[in-house]
């Protein structure tokens, strides 16, 4: 076995690189030629920090950010989570709860620092419970003046009650259209005494008053938003290549 | 139980506690002790409002036979100015 030990190895032509083995350096470029393999072994680690990434599918669900609330909030809000790069968004609530019990869990929209909110809204919520029990559908169509988007009817307070939902955002950041949603989810209706499946569907009513939707803010109908380990919000963008 | 700007917590954004103003609060209790209803709104198709607002058809047999039988307009006339009044504002969509 032979060594080398040297400080650089630099092209002797301009045009052609350095080639090691039939691979190729050139220009700060690394190329395997075709029919070549870049082997990573188990255990090593490709960290593309702060690179830019090309080639590679991106399509997909993209993580945008995760809001936790571990102590109790008056809303527990996600500012600034809808902008210009996606137009289709997720939205993936966990375990999220009032402090006060039997009470309605809402969804708004609203600006980029939710200095205004959105209270115009159409949305209907059907509830679907085990045993069919108290089993329901509601629903709103204001042009002002709505308290929000009800994610959960009559929500217990408890942790292990806490809403766990994904509602897909339909083009929130347009100016020039509704923001759509859709989605289902699970919740504990206190009055019903059983778990829950709900499905959300409804709109702003911004769309001829060029209204965008960026950020949504979650709220119970009274009292506070409770405060748990496991309470998240999370909002992922739909990539489309 | 009424609820005071004592219970009001700070707000969590993006993550961060954040401290309300007097007012905020104010306006947070204020929602909590006199929580809205949901407000379905007018569900109803047009036709449907259209048949809620007509004249009955007692009116209008009425107002059919003075025209028909007596040959006295007023009433029919009368009515299907209601009749359109009632067209224009719940037009087809």
């Amino acid at each position: 076995m032979s060594e080398l030990k040297v400080d650089t190895i630099s092209e002797r032509t301009a045009a052609n690189g350095v080639a090691v083995d039939g691979v190729t350096i050139k220009d700060s470029g690394l190329t395997i030629p075709s029919g070549g393999t870049l082997d990573i072994a188990s255990g090593a680690t490709i960290d593309a920090t702060g690179a830019t990434i090309t080639g590679f599918p991106q399509g997909g669900l993209q993580h945008i950010t995760t809001v936790t609330n571990t102590s109790a909030a008056s809303s527990i809000d996600v500012a600034g989570c809808f902008t210009s790069t996606y137009k289709k968004y997720r939205v993936v609530m966990n375990k999220v709860s009032p402090v006060t019990n039997t009470t309605h869990v809402y969804l708004n929209f609203g600006n980029s620092d939710l200095s205004t909110i959105e209270d115009a809204y159409q949305w209907a919520l059907s509830m679907y419970a085990a045993g069919f029990s108290a089993e329901n559908q509601y629903s709103e169509n204001v042009a002002s003046g709505s308290s929000g988007i009800r994610l959960a009817t009559d929500m217990a307070n408890s942790t292990n009650y806490g809403v766990c939902m994904s509602i897909d955002i339909y083009q929130p950041y347009a100016s020039d259209v509704m923001t759509a949603f859709a989605g289902h989810g699970w919740a504990f209706n206190n009055s019903g005494n059983y778990a829950n499946t709900y499905m959300i569907i409804g709109n702003t009513m911004a769309s001829d008053s060029a209204v965008r939707s960026e950020s949504l803010r979650i709220t119970a109908q009274t009292g506070n938003m409770a405060g748990h380990a496991e309470t998240s919000v999370s909002v992922y963008g739909y990539a489309e290549s | 139980m009424a609820f005071t700007k004592a219970d009001v917590a700070p707000k969590n954004v993006n993550g961060e506690m954040v401290e309300l103003s007097d007012a905020e609060k104010q306006s947070i209790v204020d929602g909590w002790n006199n929580p809205q209803v949901d407000n379905p709104g007018d569900l109803r198709t047009y036709a449907e409002k259209r048949q809620a607002e007509y004249p009955s058809m007692d009116e209008i047999v009425v107002a059919l036979w003075e025209a028909v039988i007596e040959e006295r307009m007023a009433s029919s006339i009368d009515l299907q100015g209601k009749r359109a009044a009632v067209k224009d504002k719940y037009p087809k969509p």
